[in-house]
């Protein structure tokens, strides 16, 4: 019933809109922007917010302005809000702010913030419309938005176009990366037993690579983020191994040396088809070291995760999705043997998702997921302990113009 | 653990037997009814390649260096018709690349129009220009209509 009284009063809120995408201009300003409210319930966890109480906490924002100065050069910000569960809570960000040069075809440059082009949707992860599904695969787990959505920095990009093999797109960003306290990667923390209180990240780069090869609608890519993160935190409960744990510890400096994100992806478009696997995999060397003593407690971080999805697009407006996605957060133990429980050794989804555009401006999705394995379902947030299985449905519609 | 196996297992082959069914209705796309059109100046030869390199902002100069200024013409059958055959994509993919760029601060929507008037005009007043009108529609003197290499 809850769900009925949601849909009703959303689709109503949003059919009041302009049925058309239409970009504001001022001047030679172009104005673009989109509102998306969501609703997700689940069976049995509460998964990212109080989801099997059934929680409207799920929402994105977006305004942006951009103009030509030149026809190679343009200047552009974006404000962004958004909330999910605990995270976000509506604070109005800068997502993106940049200068674009564009010297040549093969070369060109941007200075400011800069989105990470890692994979095929980190850039776009905020942006539900540009997409089929509501919940991108683990790839796009929300712990990581706050650590590889931007980079404050200067980059380099450009198309390499070539007769006999294709097209080749890159990009090379060099900076340093703000992340929020209270960010998503926080909470992952929080869930270690580790309360973090600062973030500073010595040093934060990319580089990406698309190749467009002669067969028509192939795409191969490859990107990588590296970067050093410093915190301080408090130990709340913090486990050593298995049966060794230290409660309210002391306050620690946590290094996180050396961070590759690196993901490898295939896409292949066949008229209103599209087939995309990515393999993503995450490595690091974490390093507590408490204020008060020499001790430092090295901990290898080494996590993997894949999806394969496909995506048909069945009419003017209707599409369906649907993918299999496996999480791993410590690859040398994939059955979770290391565990309190074996399955928060994994996290194996499989989702299905219908995509209708009621108008250019307006979408609305519906969504399920049946997840099995607890890998990324917050303790803090499942008191009672995390079940092995969840079954999630989500609903959201985006308006844009 | 066997239910949920079994589970999956049931809505993977609801999926794969939809997907096939799909499958076989994909339509084949049909020959482009459009014709392209360039600012008189513009005098090189030009290859489908080129076209859909063009309409996809990634080739952004003639071969004289003069900057390459393209504009759609968003009369739904016309536009289909263009994207889907030179650019091979659909249209709703072709809006969402665009938008992709707009919302990442790579790049702004692409000049469009809604009338062949308008995009004729805008053509002839443009060095660099090109676009597409409907292969039936009559074009003046201050364009220049090109075949393909």
């Amino acid at each position: 019933m809850r769900i009925c009284f949601a849909v009703f009063y959303l689709v109503l809120f949003f059919l009041l809109m302009p049925p058309e995408t239409r970009a504001w201009q001022i001047e030679n300003i172009h104005i673009h922007g989109f509102v998306s409210q969501g609703f997700m319930i689940s069976d049995r966890n509460n998964y990212l917010a109080e989801s099997s109480e059934g929680s409207f906490e799920f929402n994105e924002a977006a305004i942006n302005f951009s103009r030509y100065f030149d026809p190679n050069f343009h200047m552009g910000c974006q404000i962004f809000s958004r909330d999910i569960g605990d995270v976000g809570n509506n604070k109005i960000e800068l997502d993106w702010a940049l200068a674009n040069y564009r010297l040549r075809d093969s070369l060109g440059f941007r200075l400011g913030r800069i989105k990470v082009p890692h994979g095929l949707y980190n850039e776009t992860r905020d942006v539900d419309m540009l997409r089929t599904f509501i919940f991108l695969p683990p790839v796009y787990y929300d712990i990581s938005r706050s650590t590889i959505n931007a980079i404050d920095g200067i980059g380099v990009y450009g198309n390499l176009l070539f007769d006999s093999i294709g097209s080749i797109d890159y990009q090379i960003i060099n900076g340093v990366k703000n992340i929020d306290p209270e960010s998503g990667w926080s909470r992952y923390m929080e869930r270690r037993g580790l309360n973090i209180t600062e973030f500073d990240t010595d040093y934060a780069a990319c580089a990406a690579i698309a190749w467009h090869p002669g067969i028509e609608g192939l795409r191969l890519g490859t990107s990588g983020i590296f970067l050093d993160i410093n915190a301080n935190a408090d130990i709340t409960t913090f486990s050593l191994l298995q049966n060794c744990r230290i409660d309210n510890g002391p306050d620690i400096h946590y290094k996180l040396d050396n961070l590759k994100i690196q993901v490898g992806y295939l896409e292949y478009t066949l008229r209103k088809l599209i087939l995309a696997f990515e393999y993503m995999t995450f490595r690091g060397d974490l390093k507590l070291i408490p204020f008060a003593s020499p001790m430092v407690i090295s901990i290898p971080i080494q996590t993997d995760t894949f999806y394969l999805s496909l995506v048909y697009r069945l009419s003017d407006i209707l599409e369906m999705g649907g993918y299999y996605s496996v999480f791993w957060p410590d690859v040398s133990d994939r059955q979770g043997t290391m565990q309190r429980w074996n399955y928060l050794g994994w996290h194996k989804e499989a989702a299905i998702c219908f995509r209708v555009d009621i108008t250019d401006a307006l979408v609305f999705k519906a969504e399920t997921h049946l997840i099995n394995g607890g890998a990324l379902m917050m303790p803090q947030d499942n008191l009672d302990g995390v079940d092995q299985r969840t079954a999630l449905f989500l609903l959201k519609l985006t308006y844009s113009f | 653990m066997s239910n949920i196996s079994s589970r999956y297992r049931f809505y993977l082959i609801i999926w794969l037997i939809c997907m096939g069914v799909q499958l076989g209705m994909i339509s084949k796309g049909w020959s482009a009814d459009v014709k392209l059109i360039v600012h008189p100046d513009i005098d090189e030869p030009i290859s489908v390649n080129d076209i859909r390199n063009i309409f996809l902002g990634k080739k952004t100069r003639w071969q004289n260096k003069q900057r390459i200024q393209f504009a759609l013409f968003t009369e739904k059958k016309t536009y289909e018709q263009f994207i889907t055959h030179y650019v091979r994509k659909t249209l709703y993919q072709y809006r969402n690349y665009w938008r992709k760029k707009v919302f990442t601060g790579t790049g702004m929507m692409p000049v469009m129009f809604k009338s062949c008037s308008q995009s004729i005009d805008y053509v002839s007043r443009t060095k660099g220009a090109i676009s597409f009108v409907p292969a039936s529609y009559s074009i003046s003197n201050g364009v220049r209509e090109i075949t393909l290499d």
